[in-house]
């Protein structure tokens, strides 16, 4: 078996070897069978097979195959001249060919042609051909031009035609083992150009004819269609070029103009390179010319990225005497600007560059949109894809905040420990450790969230971080009820900080559960006195002013019409309004005006009936009834203040149940954070994005669960914060109810007390903070 | 016999705790194509590929191994349908022959680590890396259309250039555009039709050490710093023929221990990562 194995490799080899052997004898046997086979021709519309144009052409003229510029990486300006010694007969053109992206090329070229024959008549031909050449494939290219001539017939004859090539040229073999091999089809003439017979006094134009078959007229003779073949090989490391050549002339010749047509004609070109610059050709012609040249190539010389030139000669008498003695022709092809790589790469890069920015906007577009998952993974993907984006460390700042913002704390905080290590340097690091100390906080984990208060005073006291990280340790203190610590340390939050509207609400809080009802004032008159820049800080506005109103409500010496005005600025659609309504009750009823306070007790219960005072404003209905001798509305007023005070607005069982189901969904919670956070990591494949596209019913399943809690532990804090009241509110219904229910037994009604008697109303908003 | 069992514990212990979401992909056996693969590959897995033609055009994946068996025989061909390898950051590719695409490998904005690869043959630019600069050692860049190796405003402390050979590319061994800043030691550039580095202006901070640049049509051009551990010597290759190439230098070779590290300059038999700066000598 390893013999087997060991003289097939032998044979692999052997045959590799022996294929580089058979090619290289294969274009020796075309040479010579070229060589060979060279006879001399003529055509009198040789010009269009002229060979030497076909040999200049290349791919850069379009001459002999449109789609031969397909090849080119770079502008090329070609000029080339071709004379006889005596200068009888002459050719010129000049070519222009521009690539485009990777598939495309676009070229010009005018071509000169003229003799002059004995008396000094003169004909000349201009051909001013564009060009299109387009990779259908890599390997395949397809060209079309088109030619305009402009025909001087001894200045008898004036024509003006046009005709279209066809062609493609395939590239099979490009390897640095086989070389490059590039073969070429084209139809010369497709759209043969036509030239009037008749004379006329200015420039004829015939219309051309495809092909020289269809679309003919008898007036005109048609340039012939010809179809070439060629074969292009490059090798050896570029030390080798050959071309093998085969045309059929005049492939549709008419009858009319007798002879055979389709003549079978070739050439054989080989150039060597002797070393990079310098190489020397061999060529023999469709006419069975020997022609040798040089050609000398240099680099970035100036602007010219590459210049090049062909020089080649022959001799007339070597085939046949036409006494045009010396044949020579110069070549030169020049290159410049930036080649096909240097554009596209140029473009790429241009693409590439804000490519980072594109995709961090759409990461805050989502975030700013609150889509806080699509926000993670798309600030996930700015983190990993572009690791030295200047913006990265923001990328990463938000993408915690994203987590945040959906409590996933865990992933938060693992995004923000992550941040500190590999961004020991960026500016937003104080922040990442702010953010920690907030997550601390917002899980009730104070002594955590103090420890890290303690190293932002310490690392990062000169930042803006510090005010903030100031309010969220007043916070901490104010929790622990460590009011005048708390008040300490929010004090400096000045005006212009975000946090200042809360830190001053929070201060005069403090300030009132200090019994300090001076600074509790001017705390609450700082946040009325500022502008409120949105939303949160009008709602706390509102809180204050309904605040302040309790404190000139409740003072020694109240001030109920400096309270009543501070109450009546709360509109309608704050969500401190109940209160306002039903302070503004008491402050009627305070006033003897039951009337009045009846509306804003009423409204409350017409239009809030959720709202955890609705009880308290069935008490103020019912004293205003009372007042004014409605008994019968008074006890049912207080009869349903008594009903809605004899449980807490939350009991503790449905506090009990929700505290299991929630931590019943904590363990799945984490598994979604981990998930999400994996997931936020990696980038966007197919495979990843399913991924989270599964995750995302168990992440909206999770969400729901927890806004739902978050939902019920706001109305449990309202429940919290009324239980003093509630049990207030039932003993002073039970007892005014009990009261009216005395006088009905006894038949009389004289002899109640008037409620100025019943209760200090100044007490009642005490429990307010 | 305690001992011994105590010992086979604690292997097998340490052998069963690697982490068990890490998979071995193999293709075939697994999956046919590398492409398939890939998009059925995690983070942490390695894709081992036997030998053979592979056509196809693939992109890699963020923290997966793509493995092949052998350069000379593991070839992913493009088919000249666009890159052959499309990079990812964190990812890595090692012992493929890359060849016959657009480009070889395309890295746009992607860092990854390629290594051990034959990126030969495609119709463009061999190893293109925009902004981001992909590890790129000890691989044969031969033959490509365009440039060797183009490196685009890529800016990078961790990756580089290194012990790579680059020749014979239709333009130069290494082209740096735009404001790249990299660097490139240890490598050969030889016999590129254009220069064997080539920076433009806003590239020229580039760091290039320890190289060969050899018989290249230019070897440098103005704008970018050449030092003098840069040499230009024939490389004294072991086979630089493509019947069979081995592009290893001969142990006679003048670049052998020549480069930094004192590690040889173009490819090494051991691979060895400068980290760190080597360790000044002593006279112990």
């Amino acid at each position: 078996m390893i013999y087997k194995k060991m003289t097939k490799n032998n044979e692999n080899r052997r045959w590799s070897v022996n294929s580089d052997k058979i090619f290289k004898a294969l274009l020796v046997g075309l040479f010579l069978l070229s060589a060979a086979s060279a006879s001399p021709t003529y055509s009198p519309h040789k010009y269009q097979q002229n060979d030497w144009f076909g040999e200049f052409g290349e791919h850069t003229s379009m001459y002999v195959n449109p789609a031969g510029i397909a090849e080119n990486d770079q502008l090329e300006v070609t000029l080339g001249i071709f004379r006889t010694i005596n200068g009888e007969a002459g050719q010129e053109y000049v070519s222009l060919v521009m690539p485009y992206d990777y598939n495309h090329a676009f070229g010009f070229s005018l071509f000169g042609n003229g003799a002059v024959i004995e008396g000094g008549d003169r004909y000349t031909e201009m051909a001013y051909q564009f060009g299109y050449a387009y990779r259908v494939l890599h390997a395949l290219a397809l060209g079309v031009d088109l030619t305009i001539l402009q025909i001087d017939q001894f200045n008898v004859n004036k024509q003006l035609t046009m005709g279209m090539d066809l062609g493609l040229s395939w590239n099979p073999i490009s390897n640095s083992k086989l070389g490059h091999i590039q073969v070429g089809l084209s139809l010369q003439n497709a759209l043969a150009p036509g030239i009037l017979m008749t004379q006329s006094s200015g420039y004829g134009f015939a219309v051309p004819s495809l092909m020289g078959i269809a679309g003919t007229s008898d007036d005109a003779y048609y340039i012939p269609t010809n179809l070439n073949f060629s074969v292009f090989y490059r090798g050896l490391n570029r030390m080798l070029e050959a071309k093998a050549e085969v045309s059929v002339i005049e492939l549709t010749k008419p009858e009319s103009e007798g002879g055979k047509g389709k003549n079978i004609e070739q050439s054989f070109t080989v150039t060597y390179y002797l070393s990079p610059l310098l190489g020397v050709r061999l060529r023999f012609t469709k006419e069975g010319y020997p022609v040798l040249g040089a050609s000398i190539n240099v680099k970035d010389v100036n602007f010219f990225r590459y210049l090049e030139l062909n020089l080649e000669m022959s001799h007339d008498d070597i085939v046949e005497k036409k006494n045009r003695g010396f044949l020579w022709s110069v070549k030169l092809n020049t290159r410049f600007g930036p080649t096909r790589e240097e554009s596209i790469g140029e473009r790429r890069y241009r693409r590439l560059k804000i490519e980072p920015e594109n995709d961090y906007r759409r990461a805050m577009r989502y975030y700013l949109n609150r889509q806080f998952l699509e926000a993670s993974y798309a600030f996930g993907k700015v983190i990993t894809k572009y690791p030295a984006f200047h913006l990265v460390d923001q990328a990463a700042f938000y993408k915690g905040k994203s987590f945040e913002n959906m409590r996933m704390h865990r992933a938060a905080t693992a995004v923000y420990e992550e941040a500190i290590k590999k961004y020991p340097q960026s500016d937003q690091i104080s922040k990442y450790y702010f953010q920690l100390m907030n997550i601390d906080y917002k899980d009730n984990k104070y002594g955590d969230a103090t420890n890290k208060y303690q190293e932002i005073a310490q690392k990062f006291a000169d930042t803006d971080v510090k005010a903030d990280a100031d309010y969220i340790a007043g916070q901490i203190k104010f929790e622990q009820a460590l009011y005048q610590e708390s008040i300490d340390l929010l004090a400096p939050i000045l005006p212009g900080n975000a946090n200042y509207f809360y830190a001053r609400y929070t201060m005069g809080i403090a300030y009132s559960r200090l019994g300090k009802w001076d600074e509790a004032e001017a705390c609450f008159k700082d946040i009325i006195a500022q502008p409120a820049s949105n939303k949160s800080e009008v709602d706390l506005q509102d809180a204050a002013k309904v605040k302040l109103g309790h404190i000139y409500f409740s003072a020694e010496e109240p001030n109920l019409p400096e309270a009543a005005a501070l109450y009546g600025q709360i509109k309608v659609d704050s969500h401190v309004y109940d209160e306002a309504q039903l302070a503004l009750g008491w402050s009627f009823l305070k006033v003897n005006k039951p009337d009045d306070a009846l509306k804003h007790a009423q409204w409350i219960v017409a239009n809030m009936p959720n709202s955890y005072l609705i009880s308290e404003a069935h008490l103020v209905e019912g004293y205003a009834h009372y007042m004014k001798k409605d008994w019968a509305r008074a006890e049912k007023a207080l009869a349903n203040a008594e009903s809605l005070t004899e449980k807490p607005i939350v009991s503790q069982a449905s506090k009990d149940s929700a505290q299991q189901a929630f931590e019943a969904m904590q363990g799945e919670f984490e598994e979604v954070q981990d998930q999400a956070l994996d997931l936020s990591r990696q980038l966007p494949t197919p495979r990843v994005e399913k991924r989270r596209a599964d995750l995302r019913p168990t992440f909206d399943k999770a969400n729901k669960n927890i806004d739902e809690y978050a939902t019920f532990q706001q109305r449990v804090l309202q429940s919290d914060r009324f239980e003093g009241n509630r049990t207030r509110v039932l003993e002073d219904a039970k007892f005014t109810a009990a009261t009216i229910g005395t006088m009905k037994g006894t038949g009389s009604y004289e002899g109640l007390e008037d409620l100025d008697d019943l209760d200090d109303f100044g007490d009642d908003f005490d429990d307010d903070f | 016999m305690r001992l011994k069992t105590l010992f086979t514990a604690i292997i097998t212990l340490a052998i069963v705790s690697q982490p068990l979401m890490a998979r071995i992909i193999n293709v075939p056996g697994d999956y046919n194509k590398i492409g398939d693969a890939l998009g059925n590959a995690d983070a942490g897995d390695t894709i081992k590929v036997r030998r053979g033609v592979y056509n196809e055009n693939i992109t890699l994946v963020m923290g997966v191994v793509l493995q092949g068996a052998d350069p000379l025989t593991t070839i992913i061909d493009g088919g000249r349908r666009g890159p052959t390898v499309m990079g990812t950051s964190g990812a890595e590719m090692s012992h493929f022959t890359i060849r016959n695409g657009i480009e070889g490998v395309l890295c746009e904005n992607a860092a990854p680590y390629i290594h051990h690869c034959w990126i030969i043959d495609n119709h463009a630019t061999g190893l293109g890396a925009f902004i981001s600069l992909p590890d790129v050692r000890n691989n044969i860049v031969y033959g490509n259309r365009w440039s060797g190796i183009l490196a685009w405003g890529a800016k990078s402390l961790d990756s580089k250039i290194e012990q790579n050979v680059v020749l014979r590319n239709g333009y130069s061994g290494l082209t740096l555009m735009g404001p790249t800043n990299i660097v490139a030691r240890n490598n050969i550039f030889m016999e590129n039709h254009y220069y064997g580095i080539f920076a433009d202006p806003a590239a020229g901070q580039t760091l290039v050490e320890f190289n060969n640049i050899y018989r290249n049509y230019y070897p440098f051009n103005r704008f970018i710093k050449i030092n003098r551990t840069n040499v230009s010597l024939d490389p004294k290759f072991v086979n630089a023929s493509l019947s069979k190439p081995n592009f290893f230098v001969a142990p006679k070779s003048p670049l052998v221990k020549r480069g930094k590290g004192k590690l040889d300059i173009g490819l090494l038999q051991v691979d060895v990562k400068l980290d760190e700066e080597p360790a000044p000598l002593t006279n112990d």
